[in-house]
């Protein structure tokens, strides 16, 4: 028997018969423990749908289902960033000197700081990318140490901030710093950057 | 007195030698007294120093191209339009006054190599890992970075003859006197040396003295325990707005030869400068 083939107009006008991707996750916690395209999940009551940009990166290998967790209250997929973002290796790792935006070629900093010499503030932030659905790991500590001009030897301020505390909005110091001084901190993320208003 | 120091370089499509040679020239303004702070700069390309925000840092330019990157300070002795030299390399900072040497060298000397270097902690540098050539062979381990001499004096003009010789034929002298560990390159440290010993003069012109002092910053003749690529992987370097550096905590007093030529940024160059302005 012939099977009629669909006319060619009608067959494009059809709705794309698109794959949808679910997390099956962990009540308890919000650990993940799978991801299925909607077909394969359709027993699951503990599930999310996810975008497919995040269920390719876990099926690359890209990324895997640690890297993710479901936040319970709110039923969203957040995503785990380890705190050090930067290998501790060298001294300028270790005490790394931020330096100024006048003498950088850095163009997408993480980290921010500017003082204003009028308000006398010092102001720490960091990059848009950081302020969505992400939950940090482990300690999130940060010490920036404000010192003389390119000598930590001598140590003028020891600020500590937490990364959450900056995330999404900034944080302020009142300090009456020297005309020239320098910050340094531990390299946690890998650009840093440092403006005189 | 007619004295000067002198800083060959060449064009370099890595390294920005003529930066470090105006970081040098700065340093020795910022630091010598008037009479021991003439700096005469030998260059492929003497249109560069319109670039520079203070080119009177240089007394004199020289424009010379006859050799490429450092084998030209063999020809120091012909290049210098002072009586009496210090030829320096580039990659260098001078710390504070260093003028008491001078005197020295003028007084008693005709020539005077460099001997001795010393880490950044103020030991004598022993090892010999970077010179196993000259402690293999048992050639004088001479450093050119820093070389006195008096113009036309018979001892500076045999020994710089010499070098150059041995530069422009580096495989029959590695034939002859370095068969125990043949170096890569016979470089001008190499070819002093060689000149020292087959001139017999190594007592005359490097004795062991306590200065000049100055800082290797070569990585693996730290006495560190470990090995190390760069030294400010494991010691920070920071010079600040009166013209002191410190290597790690380590304040330092004596001339640096930095090595690693990144580490004079134009914020640096930016310091010096302003210091210079601010002396002046």
């Amino acid at each position: 028997m012939e099977q009629k083939l669909m006319d060619f107009d009608e067959w494009i006008k059809l709705p794309v018969n698109q794959v949808e991707y679910f997390v099956k996750f962990n009540e308890d916690d919000g650990s993940l423990l799978g991801v299925y395209p909607s077909h394969a999940s359709q027993g699951f009551n503990n599930k999310i749908k996810i975008d497919e940009e995040v269920a390719d990166s876990i099926a690359s290998g890209e990324e895997n289902i640690f890297s993710y967790r479901v936040d319970l209250p709110t039923k969203k997929l957040v995503k785990i960033s380890k705190f050090s973002t930067h290998s501790l290796i060298k001294i300028d790792d270790v005490l790394h000197r931020v330096i100024d935006k006048k003498w950088s070629t850095i163009t997408d900093p993480d980290v921010m700081i500017s003082y204003n010499k009028e308000n006398k503030s010092l102001t720490f932030s960091m990059s848009d990318k950081y302020s969505k659905n992400i939950i940090w790991d482990g300690e999130t500590e940060m010490i920036f140490l404000v010192t003389d001009y390119n000598d930590p030897n001598v140590l003028l301020h020891m600020l500590s901030i937490r990364v959450g505390d900056i995330t999404e909005i900034t944080k302020s110091f009142t300090l009456d710093l020297p005309n020239r001084f320098s910050v340094y901190t531990r390299r946690i993320f890998d650009k840093y950057i440092f403006e005189t208003k | 007195m007619n004295f000067g120091y002198l800083i060959v370089v060449s064009s370099n499509k890595e390294v920005d030698y003529l930066k470090l040679a105006y970081a040098l020239a700065l340093s020795i303004k910022n630091t010598q007294k008037p009479g021991y702070d003439k700096v005469a700069l030998v260059v492929d390309n003497p249109e560069l120093i319109k670039n520079l925000k203070s080119p009177w840092v240089f007394d004199h330019v020289i424009k010379w191209d006859k050799e490429t990157h450092w084998d030209g300070r063999s020809w120091m002795d012909q290049l210098s339009p002072f009586e009496n030299t210090v030829c320096l390399d580039a990659d260098m900072l001078f710390l504070r006054d260093y003028s008491h040497w001078i005197d020295y060298f003028v007084k008693h000397k005709d020539l005077y190599v460099a001997s001795k270097a010393y880490t950044y902690r103020g030991e004598e540098i022993t090892s010999d890992f970077y010179r196993k050539a000259f402690t293999k062979n048992k050639i004088p381990s001479l450093y050119s970075m820093f070389t006195f001499f008096k113009k036309n004096t018979d001892i500076a003009t045999e020994f710089f003859e010499l070098g150059r010789f041995i530069l422009k034929n580096p495989i029959e002298f590695k034939n002859l006197y370095m068969s125990d560990f043949r170096p890569k390159v016979v470089g001008t440290d190499e070819a002093f040396g060689l000149a020292a010993k087959i001139l017999d003069i190594a007592d005359d012109i490097a004795h062991d003295l306590d200065f000049p002092k100055l800082v290797h910053l070569k990585p693996m003749i730290q006495n560190w325990p470990w090995a190390a690529e760069r030294v400010t992987e494991h010691a920070g370097f920071y010079f600040n707005m009166h013209g002191n550096l410190k290597i790690g905590n380590y304040q330092q007093y004596d001339i640096v030869h930095y090595v690693e030529k990144d580490l004079i940024t134009d914020e640096i160059v930016s310091m010096l400068e302003e210091i210079a302005w601010n002396k002046n």
